[in-house]
This record gives C-alpha cells, structure tokens and sequence, in this order.
C-alpha cells in the first residue's frame, strides 16, 4: 500500500514538474519575441504622464538595447536617429519622442527570427506606430526592420535595429 | 420551410455533418489563408481607386503565371503579410521614370494617368528601375511628394493583387 502510494506520488510529481516545465520553460525564441512585445508595451502609452513616470519609462526602454547600440530608424522629426547611441541617448530620444504625444500604440507584427549563433540572433519585422494628441493630426506610420539581439547574462537586448528601405525611390 | 432545403441549411447532427463541417472549415480556412487574403484598407494612399475604411481580397495566384503589368494594382509585404502597401505599378524592370510638373514619364514618353482626375505637381528627377524590381506609386498625388511612400521594390515582396 505504502509502496503503490509513493508510485502515485512520485508519478504525480513529475507529472506536476513537466506541466511546469512546460508553462514556464521559454526558448529563446520566446524570450525575444517578449523583449519585443515589453518594448512594445514601454512605447506604448493612454494619455499624458508626468515627468517622473515619463523618466522612468524612458530608461526601461533604455534597458531594452546594448549600450551602445546601432540604430537606423526612418526619418522623424529628430533625424540625427541613426548612428550609435548610448543608453543615455535612448534614453533622452525615447523621452522626447513619446513626450510629443499623449496616446501612443506600438504594435509589432511578423517577427521572424533567425539564430547566428547561440548568443546572437538576427529578426525580422513589421513595427507600426499610431500616435495622437488632442486637436492634432494623428500619426500611423508602419516599416520593416532588421534587428540583431545579443544575449548578455543570459538576458537578450537589441544591439542593432535598421528600417528596410521598402521603397526605393 | 422546404423539407429539403431545411435538410440542406440545418442538418442532423449526425457523423456525415460533422465531416462535411470540418471539411468547409479546413477549405475556407486555406482559401482565406493563403489564395484570398483578406484585409481592410488603412490610409489615403490609393485615393480615390481605394478609400480609407474598404474591404478587399489579396488574390495571391494572380502572378502565378505573368508577372504584374503597368498600371496593374499590387499588394507588397513588409516582412510579412500582416501589414501591406497597395499600390499601382508605373514602370517595369529596366525602364526609365520620372515626374515632371505633374506628369509620369516612362522612357521620357509622357504617359496617360487616366485613374488620376486632378492636377498635381510632382517633380521627381528620371532614375531606372532595377532587375527584377517594379517601380510603384500611389493613385493619391494630392498629398505632398515627400509624405508619399512610393519607389521600386523587388518582385518577390508582391503578394498578389486585390480581387476588385
């Protein structure tokens, strides 16, 4: 009796360790499709903040990139946006361009990930970003990107991340 | 009701129904997946062909056998099909495009717009379009040239072209 009740037990167990492993065991697939979707959520924002939530927002997404990092993004009203930027200057650039509006939406769609090796990884995707203030005009705007990811401490962040020139004029 | 037609629309729930159902499902579920792709038009950029708001189907086989053609409307994937550009294509692989004061040249031949009622003023300088690539623009020359996404692309970012 004592012998057939460890068995259960036993077999309870594992079975509770795999359902676990299981739920909580993210690839690293996942673990950067969550980086880009925390990212989304970071750029992301309903309504105006104040300035401490506004900092403190600014240096999570910050914490998102190696520092430095490369960045080429697609003209915007602050076009010095590619080159290499520290955190710091994410951080100020991410502060003044979500400053400029009091909703924003960021939406990632079709990510694509392609391992270089097991501490650098390569992805692919379509970011779209809506904006709005009240009384002004909306912004939607949508572009592919390049990203490279690298795997530091076993946390991955984006060291480089380029707009696709689609359309070539 | 019919005894038939009520045979047809409501069936026992029976295994044959079940079938038939998963059946229907599997097909639409392919059909809607990877030949008609459904998706709704955002923006003014093929204004007034396409208006903001329309519904529409991206007909995937319809450059299974041709490639796409001047003046033909096209679907363009960014690095998928979740968001697409619709746009018309003005100039194929090796030709010559260019604006002057309104006007599409092709090959420096002044080229008839007839789905563009209105004047514009767009001047782009003539550059050539690259192997394999089509050059494509939007129908809405309202808007200020420098708003407008428009350029050449390579011919495997086309999806397909909308069903109407």
């Amino acid at each position: 009796m004592v012998t057939s009740r460890t068995v259960v037990g036993l077999i309870v167990c594992l079975a509770a360790g795999l359902i676990g492993f299981f739920v909580f065991y993210q690839t690293d697939a996942e673990k950067i499709r969550n980086r880009l979707e925390i990212l989304a959520e970071r750029v992301s924002k309903e309504g105006t903040e104040n300035k401490l939530t506004a900092a403190a927002n600014a240096k999570k997404i910050a914490d998102l990139f190696t520092d430095p990092c490369v960045l080429k993004l697609p003209q915007t009203p602050y076009e010095t946006a590619s080159g290499e930027f520290s955190r710091q200057d994410i951080r100020s650039y991410a502060m003044a361009g979500r400053s400029q509006y009091q909703r924003i939406k960021l939406d990632v769609y079709d990510i694509s990930i392609t391992f270089n090796d097991r501490r650098m990884a390569d992805v692919r995707l379509t970011a779209r970003i809506r904006a709005g203030q009240d009384g002004g005009r909306p912004v939607d705007e949508y572009d592919e990107f390049v990203c490279r990811f690298k795997n530091v401490q076993e946390q991955w962040y984006i060291s480089r991340m380029a707009a696709v020139e689609v359309l070539e004029r | 009701m019919n005894p038939h037609l009520r045979a047809f629309l409501l069936p026992k729930f029976n295994k044959g129904a079940l079938i038939r159902l998963i059946l229907v499902a599997l097909l639409a579920f392919i059909l809607f997946k990877f030949f008609l792709i459904p998706f709704r038009i955002q923006g003014h950029s093929m204004a007034p062909t396409y208006v903001d708001g329309g519904f529409n189907f991206c007909n995937t086989l319809c450059y299974t056998f041709s490639p796409p053609e001047r003046y033909d409307i096209v679907a363009i994937r960014l690095a998928g099909e979740s968001v697409m550009l619709l746009k018309r294509v003005v100039a194929l692989a090796g030709e010559t495009v260019a604006f002057k004061n309104g006007a599409l040249y092709i090959n420096g031949r002044k080229m008839e717009e007839p789905y563009i009622p209105y004047a514009y003023d767009w001047t782009l300088p003539p550059r050539r379009v690259k192997p394999d690539h089509i050059y494509v623009v939007g129908d809405n020359r309202r808007v200020s040239m420098r708003t407008h996404r428009f350029g050449q692309t390579h011919v495997n970012r086309i999806v397909g072209a909308p069903l109407w």
